[in-house]
């Protein structure tokens, strides 16, 4: 078949959703991306990526003496809760953050053209590779320190779905705004700062048992919460669904109308 | 078949002088009353203008001119990642482009995984790029550099690996920019003999060159941009000599390809 490109032929409704359907089409680039990203910064490394586990696994060692003891939990029970919550976070935070330079470093879209969306299916998978390794974690814990239920696998894919799709596309917004204008990328960094504090990632959400408002308005906490309650055999509230669909489809919308209007221009910034 | 299409295109970048901030978008506008000055009145500079042309299969060709011409945004928009803020390209075949051969790589791999990273992130398979292996570790004549970090490699040691590598996947319209010029004589034949065999399987490849060695071996049309805008078009046997006494006098001929005896002669000659 052959390949035509025509500038004259393209709706940008049809060109901005074929770049999104790209990660299909192209998902031999973003594999092999992300997993270089890897593979590059721990080159030369004696333990390679398992750097990413053991020190997940410091982190949570230490954290869980301390604040175990600050927030009088029981210790076990509450190395199995950051073995989940600590890699979850980083997974969400570190996919926003890193969205925001995913077009704007990039010398390669300056030199092959390949969809806009590859770069952050790179970022995503480059991030999920890492949440793995830390699961590790959660997995050695929850078998030897604590047994917790075992994992709701159907809630889980679907709201590990829910919470792929709105990660993807914050990163993508956020990829094109900060391609426009870099001071972008430092008010997500402070204010990502700012909800590991207010979120319950660190502390479990029964201790603000007295305020739940301040829980149930956290957007960032319900997009974590189905996922994190199905791998700890629970069952994600109803709120916790309805605000991840919600913000799924307004911010596709959101996105796609952001997307149409300047992907064009897209190139020119970098 | 492949064919490329450039009607009246016209490419203009945003200057933002150092406004790329959200501040001074935000203030921008809340000082009031030039929202529609900000969008309309933007700078721009103009890199290409009311382009025009049209190439067939077969078709080697040279883009030359000054620095600044518009050689390399051209090849962006041949290669669909600059939109044209006016006309319209039509490109049919699957393009290949190699703007700049140095970026994109990772300096710490061999060149062989970075052949291998390369092709996977254009979409090829692992046994697709096994298949092509041979040919390019043979045309790139790189013996064991080819194990060895690409930071070790010479700019025309690199500039064969990439060639090998761009060209091993039959494009059906290849695009690269200047960086060729750094090959030495024995390369240039090799490439020279590679991009004739290109018009058998009816490809079309465009170069940028400010060397006329390389436009000179590897091409048959040329295109002669200035200011962005077409100044001439045609033959490389008829273009090439007045843009050599175009330029005659000024130093800076063939810097790109050093001194060179070819060029010389065919200076000489020619003005």
């Amino acid at each position: 078949m052959l390949a035509v490109y025509d500038t004259a032929e393209q709706s940008q409704l049809k060109a901005a959703l074929d770049d999104v359907y790209g990660v299909a089409t192209h998902w031999r680039s973003w594999v092999t991306l992300g997993w270089h990203d890897i593979l590059h910064k721990y080159r030369g490394s004696v333990l390679g990526p398992f750097w990413i586990t053991l020190s997940m696994a410091i982190f949570i060692g230490g954290l869980s003496a301390v604040y175990g003891g600050i927030f009088g939990n029981n210790n076990s029970h509450y190395i199995t809760y950051l073995a989940i919550s600590l890699p979850l976070w980083g997974l969400m935070s570190e996919s926003l953050q890193q969205g925001c330079t995913c077009f704007s470093g990039e010398t390669l879209i300056k030199q092959i053209r390949l969809p806009y969306s590859v770069f952050v299916a790179r970022v995503l998978w480059r991030n999920t590779v890492i949440f793995l390794h830390n699961i590790v974690i959660f997995v050695v814990s929850s078998l030897f320190i604590e047994s917790s239920h075992l994992p709701h696998f159907v809630l889980l894919v679907i709201g590990y779905t829910l919470f792929v799709i709105n990660l993807f596309w914050i990163a993508l917004l956020f990829g094109i705004i900060c391609a426009r204008f870099r001071d972008f990328a430092q008010i997500v960094t402070n204010l990502i700062g700012l909800v590991f504090f207010i979120s319950p990632v660190m502390w479990e959400p029964k201790l603000l048992e007295g305020k739940p408002y301040l829980i149930e308005l956290n957007v960032f906490n319900h997009m974590m919460e189905v996922v994190r309650q199905p791998i700890l055999g629970e069952i994600p509230t109803t709120l916790d669904y309805v605000v991840s669909v919600s913000l799924a489809i307004l911010g596709c919308g959101l996105c796609l109308t952001v997307f149409m209007k300047f992907r064009r221009r897209l190139a020119y910034w970098i | 078949m492949a064919s490329i299409l450039v009607d009246n295109v016209s490419i203009d970048f945003p200057v933002y002088y150092g406004a790329r901030s959200l501040k001074k978008t935000l203030l921008h506008h809340a000082v009031g009353g030039i929202i529609g000055y900000d969008s309309r009145n933007r700078t721009c500079v103009h890199a290409i203008r009311g382009l025009s042309f049209r190439l067939e299969k077969g078709d080697r060709v040279g883009v030359i001119g000054p620095n600044g011409a518009g050689k390399t945004s051209l090849l962006r928009a041949l290669a669909g990642i600059y939109e044209p803020s006016q006309g319209r390209i039509r490109i049919e075949g699957k393009v290949t482009s190699l703007i700049d051969c140095t970026s994109g790589f990772d300096s710490e791999s061999s060149g062989y995984d970075n052949l291998f990273l390369r092709s996977s992130i254009l979409g090829y398979s692992k046994s697709y790029i096994q298949d092509k292996l041979d040919d390019i570790i043979k045309f790139s004549d790189l013996g064991d550099f080819l194990y060895l970090p690409m930071r070790m490699y010479s700019s025309g040691m690199t500039a064969r690996l990439v060639f090998a590598t761009v060209t091993a996947f039959d494009p059906e319209v290849l695009l690269l920019d200047e960086w060729l010029g750094v090959g030495d004589a024995n390369f240039i034949e090799k490439a020279q003999r590679r991009a004739e065999e290109f018009v058998n399987r009816s490809s079309i490849m465009v170069i940028a060159s400010h060397s006329n060695t390389i436009i000179q071996r590897l091409c048959n049309k040329v295109i002669w941009l200035e200011n962005g805008t077409l100044r001439a078009m045609g033959t490389a046997d008829d273009i090439l000599p007045q843009y050599a006494s175009g330029l005659s006098g000024l130093p800076d001929q063939g810097i790109e390809s050093g001194p060179d005896p070819v060029e010389v002669t065919h200076h000489a000659t020619q003005s």
